[in-house]
């Protein structure tokens, strides 16, 4: 479908539309999202395209609030006029019947927050029509070339959202995203390395390196062999990091953490802010300008993004407040950091490993769930490559573990820090706080992670599974 | 996120809600096709979705599918309706929150390889025809690899109309008397115990499904989802700040109408005092000791077990490798091989899949291929002996239906959550078989000298199903054949092959309960299956502490 210039809204068009469902309303106050998608993805699988999946999703969202009353929201991914008068309709009737709830609070929404910030690549659009009949063969030939069956997912798209309220926000921004993830597996079924690489500008996206480091970590060493879990040093890949720190976003909430739910709140009541949480070395940022992190400069109901700083040099620096909660509290609002950087250092991967007398190399943690939020405690398994390390030297793949560990704890006992990338996610199945969220499928907010030297990490058991 | 909360009740509501609920229109997605199109208009019973996207745009994409050179296309249009209310006692009345989405997807083989495309919205047929000419022309595209041979199980063509046996849509419910229901509910629960949280999440889905296939088939079904969880919190114990939290066993997703919450809740007021004990009795206890103990789980404990280990790794398209960088692989990874020889349990283990029980939620007349699923038994007496399927996967298994005298159809597992999600694996009804013996949890936990009874809870697996691990909502000392107090940190931790073969007794057929649960493979919306399990006495399994810190 993708033969316009344009895949997904263009401004003009998300205006004209915001305009028309505001001119439907009469309630109070009145936010109305809209945000198009529009995606290429290929799944392959056994060294063949396995699916193809194209398409777009529209999604309208009409949040109306009565002074006093709660604030009530429909959606719908109709664009007809008769419809959307409906939705409107049955919202304000919904909204009316609302007692209770929010008073009308006039929240301060800045535009001139907004930060100009460059998340669209024609190269990405274009890599929608074109990259599928090249790439994609490509990718499984190479894979297949070193003996390997390739699984594998090659996914592209475009985005425009915007955000209109009854008091004259408007706040339109549009992205692209590709990533593509190869798991590499041998033949007899024992072993597989996962790779992958992820980036708005489709054209920065070297594929052919990420089918041969799915192959390399296939294939590295001989024979898999089981080794006893315990509290080992572990060298963590990039996209093993990522994984840890995949809930994060929620430990920064300033009204969770001032309630004595997150890993930053004191025990005896309120936050660890200027206090050292972890390492000296780490820092943590969100910035909507990133250059390799980037996203849009507004959240919810078009309050600015603002940049911030979290973490630097191991002290918490600020929490996330609501627009909501902000102002009860005097603070300056932001949004959760879905987007993250952790800043890096300068010991590269081989460095870690020819430092490391005896630890594991982790490249991939899959199936993270997040057990306890007070205390940050995670459990996943390692896959895609797992690997003794002995005397400075990668000595032999390893069975799989479970790792039972807290980033509040690790970020801790830390020994190096590699230079970042922008990891790739690759498939994660959804938690319970994240499978109501779009924002947590594919494509998730860019983070940006260096990979890491920790001692003690805590492989709780074998998960021998390939 | 609320973070004031309200100062009313919901009484409130029904005084001052009533006259502006009367008035409620619902948005129409047929709007656009009637001749009064610009106007609001309320929710016509006899109305269809044909009206809008109707025989011409279904026909529209397949044939341009066809004309551009598929062997095979599909195509379903599916509207749904999704209705949310949530309602915890200290907040307010409850906001429901209210989505409706339509769209078109159209599916295309061409040479072994398939093409997709989803549409969003109203499509026209001219839409339609773009999208089923695209999907055919990416798969010609994708197939100038190596030549592969899809060859789709037979399944007769069908046409008909079919609709979840239900009393009352609930969507002809009044929203007064759904608020009425969910807050009375809340209220009566409440009044049992001083200071206890209530919780209540309600979800109503109706989707309308209109399949279309070239091979002729036409259905068109209306699918009735309702449910959702009840659980109470209580407060914290004064001597350990510790608090308790038990969710009913009786108020789960089902397949049918609102009649389901009406007797549901009813069910759940005589089932709460129990609950209340339950949470109340949990909030002082003893660290968990580490070490291999017998397990007795509830039916509601070993569903989710199921669910997330067998139910899993029986998906013929996980076993074949097709999920291996998504989803993830099978540890019974080689069909062929293993059906009909691979011991996947202790011969008290049989497991059967369906998508025809009575308010499962996973039950319709066709799946998405146009299959009427047929109940299987994918592991009898311990042995693995069959895998859930669509109509692709069923012939990868072919040589194995041959052998053992059996057609080689589809199970009836093709599934989408909506029309532009791709076709892959849904899972169906699933049901741990009772034991001849009409054996009761308590009778389980009186068999046990000294182990742990883990009610409720949930339990994850790796990317391969082999190693899971879970804990109970709640987890009970067993000595003696008695439930001494409570342990806190239990979390068990297994290999599925060992665990499964440790299974030493089930539960008779009066013990048998079903649990409405959601799959999160198609990405953040979820699909339904329900689960009925029997309570069960595994041996043998490793018990960890989650809660050990450094």
């Amino acid at each position: 479908m993708f033969v316009a210039a344009r895949p997904v809204l263009e401004r003009a068009q998300l205006l004209q539309l915001g305009q028309q469902i505001l001119a439907m309303t009469s309630a109070d106050t009145v936010s109305v999202y809209v945000t198009h998608t529009a995606r290429v993805i290929t799944r392959i699988a056994n060294n063949r395209v396995k699916s193809l999946d194209d398409g777009d999703t529209l999604r309208i969202e009409i949040h109306t609030q009565y002074g006093g009353r709660a604030e009530v929201w429909t959606s719908t991914n109709q664009i007809t006029e008769g419809t959307l008068r409906a939705l409107v309709a049955q919202c304000e009737t919904l909204a009316r019947a609302q007692i209770g709830g929010e008073e009308l609070l006039h929240k301060r929404q800045e535009p001139d927050m907004y930060v100009p910030v460059a998340l669209w690549h024609e190269t990405t659009v274009a890599g929608m029509t074109a990259a599928r009949d090249t790439v994609v063969p490509a990718l499984i030939e190479r894979v297949r070339q070193h003996g390997l069956t390739a699984a594998g997912f090659v996914g592209l798209m475009a985005r425009s959202t915007a955000v209109f309220t009854k008091e004259g926000i408007t706040a339109v921004g549009d992205e692209t995203d590709s990533e593509v993830t190869i798991t590499a597996q041998t033949p007899n079924g024992t072993r597989s390395g996962w790779a992958g690489q992820a980036a708005r500008d489709w054209a920065t996206i070297d594929y052919q390196h990420v089918a041969d480091e799915a192959a390399r970590l296939a294939l590295t060493g001989k024979e898999v062999q089981a080794i006893e879990p315990g509290r080992r040093t572990a060298i963590l890949g990039p996209a093993a990091v990522v994984q840890l720190m995949r809930y994060f976003a929620q430990e920064f909430d300033a009204y969770g953490t001032n309630m004595g739910q997150t890993g930053f709140s004191k025990a005896s009541g309120g936050n660890k802010i200027g206090q050292r949480v972890f390492d000296p070395r780490i820092t943590m940022r969100s910035d909507p300008a990133d250059p390799e992190g980037g996203y849009y400069s507004f959240f919810s109901q078009g309050f600015g993004n603002p940049a911030m700083t979290w973490v630097e040099q191991g002290v918490l620096k600020n929490l996330a407040y609501s627009p909501d909660y902000g102002p009860t509290q005097g603070k300056a609002y932001a949004e959760n950091p879905l987007s993250l950087r952790i800043e890096g250092g300068p010991s590269s991967l081989p460095d870690m490993i020819a430092a490391c007398a005896e630890g594991i190399y982790v490249n991939r943690l899959a199936d993270v769930s997040l057990l306890d939020k007070g205390s940050g405690m995670l459990s996943g398994v390692t896959s895609g490559g797992c690997f003794l390390v002995r005397h400075g030297k990668i000595d032999r793949p390893v069975k799989n573990f479970r790792i039972l560990d807290s980033p509040f704890f690790l970020l801790n006992k830390l020994e190096a820090l590699g230079p970042t990338a922008r990891a790739p996610f690759g498939y994660t199945p959804p938690s319970d706080v994240e499978q109501y969220d779009p924002r947590y499928t594919w494509p998730r907010r860019p983070m940006i992670v260096p990979s890491m030297l920790v001692r003690d990490c805590n492989f709780s058991s074998l998960a021998d599974a390939v | 996120m609320r973070q004031h909360p309200a100062r009313f009740t919901r009484r409130h509501v029904l005084k001052t809600g009533a006259v502006a609920l009367a008035a409620t229109t619902l948005p129409s997605r047929w709007a656009a096709a009637t001749p009064h199109g610009d106007s609001p208009r309320a929710l016509l019973p006899e109305t269809t979705l044909a009206n809008v996207m109707g025989p011409d745009v279904l026909e529209a994409a397949l044939h341009a599918a066809i004309t551009a050179g598929a062997t095979y296309a599909d195509v379903h249009v599916i509207h749904t309706r999704r209705e949310e209310w949530q309602y915890f006692v200290g907040l307010d009345y409850p906001a429901p929150w209210w989505d409706t989405t339509l769209g078109l997807g159209v599916r295309a083989l061409v040479k072994g390889y398939w093409g997709f495309v989803g549409l969003d919205g109203v499509v026209t047929p001219e839409m339609a025809a773009a999208a089923g000419r695209t999907a055919a022309t990416q798969a010609t595209l994708a197939a100038t690899g190596k030549p592969r041979i899809v060859a789709l199980a037979p399944t007769p063509v069908v046409t008909g109309t079919w609709t979840t046996p239900i009393d009352i849509d609930p969507f002809t419910v009044s929203l007064e008397e759904k608020a009425d229901v969910i807050g009375a509910l809340n209220d009566d629960i409440e009044r049992l115990s001083i200071n206890f949280g209530v919780g209540t999440l309600l979800t109503l889905i109706r989707q309308d499904r209109t399949f279309a296939s070239s091979e002729g088939s036409v259905t068109t079904q209306t699918l009735y989802q309702i449910g959702g969880t009840v659980s109470v919190t209580a407060p914290r114990d004064w001597r350990t700040n510790l608090s308790g939290h038990r969710a009913s066993d009786v108020f789960t997703m089902t397949g049918a109408g609102w009649e389901y919450v009406r007797q549901a809740s009813v069910a759940v007021r005589e089932e709460a005092p129990r609950l209340i004990e339950d949470a109340l009795g949990s909030r002082r206890p003893k660290p968990v000791d580490v070490g291999r103990y017998d397990l007795v789980f509830d039916a509601k404990a070993i569903a989710n077990i199921l669910g997330t280990s067998i139910g899993v790794a029986t998906e013929v398209d996980r076993a074949m490798g097709y999920e291996a960088n998504r989803v993830g692989t099978s540890y019974l990874s080689d069909p062929l091989a293993m059906l009909g020889t691979y011991t996947v349990g202790s011969p008290h283990l049989t497991v059967t899949a369906n998508r025809s029980m009575p308010g499962g939620a996973a039950t319709l007349q066709w799946d998405d291929e146009g299959v009427v699923p047929r109940e299987t038994t994918l592991v009898e007496h311990g042995i693995l002996t069959d895998y859930q399927t669509t109509r692709e996967a069923a012939s990868w298994l072919a040589p194995y239906y041959q052998q053992i005298g059996t057609p080689v159809v589809s199970n009836g597992c093709a599934g989408m959550y909506g029309a532009t999600d791709f076709m892959q694996q849904h899972s169906p009804n699933l049901v741990l078989q009772p034991g001849p013996h009409e054996v009761s949890f308590a009778e389980l936990v009186k068999q046990t000298k000294k182990g742990l009874a883990i009610v409720g809870g949930e339990s994850f697996a790796d990317q391969q199903v082999l190693n899971g691990y879970g804990s109970g909502e709640i987890v009970y000392e067993i000595v003696h054949g008695k439930l001494a107090g409570t342990i806190s940190g239990a979390q068990f931790v297994y290999r599925s092959p060992e665990f499964w073969k440790g299974l030493v007794a089930v539960g008779g057929a009066r013990s048998a309960q079903t649990f409405g649960q959601w799959r999160s493979r198609n990405g953040w919306q979820g699909t339904l299956q329900s689960i009925t399990a029997v309570p069960v006495l595994i041996t043998g399994v490793a018990v960890m502490d989650m809660l050990r810190q450094v």
